[in-house]
C-alpha cells in the first residue's frame, strides 16, 4: 500500500509541475484574504526580474488600489488585514530594494503578525518553493480551479469581477454594519506604548529602507468623510508627520470625493479614481 | 507546539531516530518525556511547572492507591480526583467566575487575568483516570503490574503517560488502564507502517488541506461580518464550520493516532464517521469517543446511570452532558450547548421508554435530523457570546433577500466539503462491501491527499480544540 501510495503521489507531483510550466496561468487564483496576501508576498519574493521601481505597502485599504491606473511595474505589496510592517519586513527579507516605498499609514497600530512573514520567508519553504513551483499559494490547485470558473463566468455570464470576489468581504450590506463599528473604534486611540512600539519600528524600517537607497513616502487612503476627523485619524496623521517631518506626506483634498464600502474600503470605481491622483500626485 | 509545523518536525525526527537505536531502548520512556516537555514547553516555557507539578501529584496519587497503607489508599485515590478538579477549575473556570460574580471588583481583575495554560482539560482528565483506576483495580494482579512497585519506575511510567505527546495537548484522552499495559520495548521492525502512515496522511490532510482553507471562509462567522450575508450564504457558513470543526479535531485525533503508532502505542479511535448518526447516543458513541467513554465511565455511571429510575438517567445525563459542554470552554454558552445536547439524549431516552425501543424513523431523514441539529448547536462553539448567537440567528431569518450573497464563499466551502462528506459516504452501507472499496482505493486516495497536502494547504492555524 506505501509503495502505491508514493508512486501516485510522484506521479502527481510530476504531472501538475509539468502542467503549471507548459499551461501559462494568467489569472488571478487568489482563494480568500489571507491567501492573496501571500501570493503578493511569495510574488515579491520570487520575482524573477529586478526588483520594482516603486512598492506600496499598507493594509486591506491601499490593498484596493487599482494596477491598471499606477504608473506599470508599481507592485502592490498592501496586504489586507494586516499592516505596513508586514510588507516593510518582506521588501527587508527579500533583499530587493526599490527605489521609492509607498507606506500607506492609515492602519497604524494593527498588531504585527510575524506568523504571516516567518510563513512566506522561511528558509527551507523558501529553498522548496524556489525549485517546486507547485508549492507556491498561486498554484494551488482550488485557487485555480476556482479562477478559471470565475473567468468562464465573466466570460460567459457576463459577471463583474467584483460579485465573484469580495476578498475582504466588504461589499455593500455588510459594510452598513461594519461602518457602525467603526465609527466606535476611531474614537480610541491607542496607549503611549503602543503607539511607540510601532512607531520606532517603523523608523527603523524607513532608515533600512533609506540606507538602501530608496526614497519613502508617506500616504494616508480616503476613508469616509466621518472617520477622517475622528481622533483615531488624526492621532495617527499627526504621529506620522511629528516622527517623519522630513518626509513627504500625501492625503486626498478637501475637494476629492470618494466612496467607501463600509467607511474604510473604497468602492471600486474610487479605487480607480484615487489611483489615478495617486499616480499623477507621487509617480509622475 | 503544533503538530503542522517545520518546528515539530525538526523534534520528531530526531526523537523518532533515537527512540529506535538499540542502545536507546532503556532510555526510551526518559526520551518521550524529554520530547514531550520540549513539545509541550515551547512556546511558554512556564506551563511545564505546572505539567511538572501535575505529573508528581498523580505519581503520589495513584501509587498510593495502590501500595499505600490498606487504609489510606481511598484518601490517596480522592486527593488524586480533587487535586486534578482542584488545578482544572482553577485555571479553567477562574475567568468565568471573575466574569460572571466578581465582575468590577479587584478579585474579578484577578480570575480573569489567570492564563489558561494549553491542554489543561486532557492531562488532568488523564490525571483522574490514572488515580481512580489504579484505585479500582488495587486487589486486581493485573492492575498492581501497571502501577509497579518500583516507585522511580512508576513515577517514569506515569510521567510518559501524562505527558505523551501525540496526545497531550488535544487528546484522544487516553486512560491509565488503557495506556500504561503497554509500556515495553519498542523496536523499529514491530512499527505498523500501513497504520502509522494512513493516519498521518488522512490526519494532516483533514487538518491543513480541508480545515485550514475552510478556516479561511468561515471567518465570516464572526459578528458583525456575518450580519449583512445572506440567509443562504449563512446556512453554507454554518455547515462549512460543521465540516471545519470534524475536519480539525478528527484530523488532530487521527496525526495523534499515528504518532502514536510511529513510537509503538495505540491510542483509541476519537472518531467514527459522526455525520452517518442516527441518533444522538450515536452520535456521541462516535464523535470524541475518548471524551464521551470518559464521561460515562468516570462521571455518567458514578452518578447512577441508568440503573435508578428514569428520571433520575433523564437527571444524569442533562448533568453529564452540562459537565461536558462546560469542559469544552469557560463560558456559559458551552453548558447550554451540553445542555442542548443532554436534552436531546433525554428525550431519545424517554422516547425509547415509552416506544419500548427505538423510535423508527426512515435512516435518511434521521441521519439528517441529527447532522442538522448538531450542525446548528456548533454555533454556540463559534459564538461564545448569547448576544452574538441572536445576532446570527436574526441575519438567518432576515437576510432571504437584499443581502451579499458571497459566491467565493459558496464555492469553496462547497468544493472543501466534498473530502468530508466523501470520507462519511465512502464508509456507510454494507460494511463488507464498505472495507473491499477501500482497501482498492486507499493507496490511491492517500496518494492524491499526499499531493494536495503538498499543494494546496491553508495557513497552518492551531487546532481548535487548543483551546480547550
Amino acid at each position: 500500500m506505501v509503495k502505491r501510495m508514493f508512486l501516485t503521489f510522484a506521479l502527481l507531483v510530476l504531472a501538475y509541475t509539468a502542467f503549471l510550466k507548459w499551461v501559462p496561468i494568467t489569472y488571478d487564483t487568489g482563494q480568500h484574504l489571507q491567501g492573496s496576501n501571500r501570493i503578493k508576498a511569495e510574488n515579491y519574493l520570487y520575482g524573477e526580474v529586478e526588483a520594482p521601481k516603486d512598492v506600496i505597502v499598507g493594509s486591506s485599504l491601499a490593498f484596493r488600489m487599482v494596477a491598471d491606473s499606477l504608473k506599470p511595474g508599481t507592485f502592490n505589496l498592501a496586504v489586507g488585514g494586516l499592516s505596513l510592517q508586514e510588507g516593510l519586513d518582506i521588501i527587508a527579507r527579500s533583499g530587493r530594494w526599490p527605489k521609492r516605498v509607498f507606506i500607506e499609514t492609515n492602519i497604524l497600530f494593527r498588531k504585527y503578525d510575524e506568523g504571516f512573514v516567518k510563513a512566506v520567508t522561511n528558509p527551507v519553504m523558501f529553498a522548496a518553493r524556489t525549485r517546486l513551483p507547485a508549492l507556491r499559494e498561486r498554484n494551488q490547485p482550488s485557487g485555480l480551479l476556482f479562477g478559471w470558473v470565475k473567468e468562464k463566468a465573466k466570460a460567459e455570464l457576463g459577471v463583474e469581477q467584483d460579485t465573484l470576489t469580495a476578498l475582504d468581504g466588504n461589499t455593500e450590506v455588510t459594510g452598513k454594519f461594519m461602518l457602525d463599528e467603526q465609527l466606535v473604534l476611531y474614537k480610541k486611540i491607542p496607549g503611549g506604548d503602543t503607539t511607540a512600539t510601532h512607531l520606532e519600528r517603523l523608523a527603523a524600517a524607513v532608515s533600512e529602507l533609506e540606507a538602501h537607497g530608496a526614497e519613502v513616502v508617506f500616504f494616508e487612503m480616503p476613508l469616509d468623510k466621518r472617520l477622517m476627523e475622528m481622533p483615531l485619524a488624526e492621532a495617527s496623521r499627526a504621529l506620522i508627520q511629528h516622527r517623519f517631518p522630513q518626509h513627504r506626506y500625501y492625503q486626498a483634498g478637501p475637494n476629492e470625493h470618494y466612496v467607501t464600502t463600509d467607511g474604510l474600503h473604497l468602492r471600486q470605481e474610487s479605487a480607480r479614481r484615487w489611483s489615478r491622483a495617486f499616480r499623477r500626485a507621487l509617480q509622475e | 507546539m503544533l503538530f503542522n509545523s517545520l518546528t515539530f518536525l525538526y523534534l520528531l525526527a530526531p526523537t523518532f531516530l533515537l527512540y529506535y537505536l538499540p542502545f536507546m531502548h532503556r532510555w526510551q520512556l526518559h526520551l518521550i518525556i524529554t520530547a514531550s516537555f520540549i513539545f509541550y514547553a515551547y512556546s511558554e516555557p512556564w506551563l511545564l511547572t505546572l505539567l511538572v507539578i501535575s505529573i508528581c501529584i498523580n505519581i503520589v496519587a495513584s501509587y498510593g492507591a495502590v501500595h499505600g497503607a490498606p487504609d489510606r489508599r481511598k484518601a490517596y485515590a480522592t486527593l488524586g480526583v480533587v487535586v486534578n478538579l482542584s488545578i482544572l477549575l482553577f485555571f479553567k473556570y477562574s475567568p468565568l467566575f471573575g466574569r460572571t460574580f466578581f465582575s468590577g471588583t479587584d478579585l474579578g481583575s484577578f480570575l480573569v487575568a489567570i492564563p489558561l495554560p494549553v491542554g489543561i482539560s486532557f492531562f488532568t482528565f488523564q490525571g483522574i483516570s490514572l488515580a481512580v483506576d489504579a484505585y479500582r483495580g488495587r486487589d486486581l494482579p493485573e492492575y498492581k503490574s501497571i502501577i509497579v512497585k518500583n516507585i522511580w519506575q512508576h513515577s517514569l511510567r506515569s510521567a510518559a503517560f501524562k505527558s505523551f505527546f501525540p496526545q497531550l495537548i488535544a487528546g484522544p484522552v487516553v486512560k491509565a488502564k488503557d495506556f500504561l499495559p503497554q509500556i515495553a520495548t519498542k523496536t523499529f521492525a514491530r512499527v505498523d507502517w500501513e497504520k502509522a502512515i494512513g493516519a498521518l496522511v488522512v490526519g494532516y490532510f483533514l487538518k491543513m488541506v480541508v480545515a485550514d482553507n475552510l478556516s479561511e471562509q468561515t471567518f465570516w462567522l464572526t459578528y458583525p461580518y456575518f450580519k449583512g450575508l445572506s440567509s443562504i450564504t449563512l446556512i453554507a457558513l454554518l455547515f462549512g464550520y460543521s465540516m471545519q470543526i470534524f475536519a480539525d479535531f478528527a484530523g488532530y485525533s487521527l496525526i495523534a493516532i499515528g504518532l502514536g503508532h510511529l513510537f509503538g502505542y495505540t491510542l483509541m479511535t476519537n472518531f467514527n464517521f459522526p455525520y452517518l448518526s442516527r441518533s444522538f447516543s450515536e452520535f456521541w458513541k462516535r464523535w470524541h469517543i475518548s471524551l464521551s467513554s470518559f464521561l460515562r465511565e468516570y462521571l455518567y455511571i458514578p452518578l447512577g446511570g441508568n440503573r435508578k429510575g428514569p428520571v433520575r438517567t433523564y437527571v444524569n445525563l442533562m448533568a453529564t452532558m452540562v459537565l461536558g459542554g462546560l469542559w469544552h470552554g469557560a463560558a456559559w454558552s458551552y453548558a447550554v450547548w451540553g445542555a442542548f445536547h443532554g436534552g436531546m439524549l433525554a428525550v431519545e431516552r424517554l422516547l425509547h421508554d415509552k416506544f419500548n425501543g427505538p423510535f423508527k424513523v426512515p435512516k435518511l431523514l434521521s441521519t439528517l435530523f441529527i447532522f442538522f441539529s448538531v450542525t446548528l448547536a456548533w454555533l454556540l462553539f463559534k459564538l461564545p457570546k448569547f448576544d452574538d448567537v441572536i445576532a446570527y440567528m436574526q441575519a438567518l431569518g432576515n437576510n432571504w433577500s437584499g443581502a451579499d450573497m458571497q459566491p467565493l464563499i459558496l464555492f469553496f466551502i462547497g468544493l472543501l466539503s466534498i473530502p468530508v462528506v466523501a470520507y462519511h459516504l465512502f464508509h456507510s452501507g454494507n460494511e463488507d462491501r464498505a472495507r473491499a472499496r477501500r482497501a482498492t482505493w486507499r493507496p490511491y486516495a492517500y496518494g492524491i491527499m499526499l499531493f494536495l497536502l503538498l499543494t494546496n494547504s491553508g495557513s497552518g492555524g492551531a487546532f481548535i480544540y487548543f483551546q480547550f
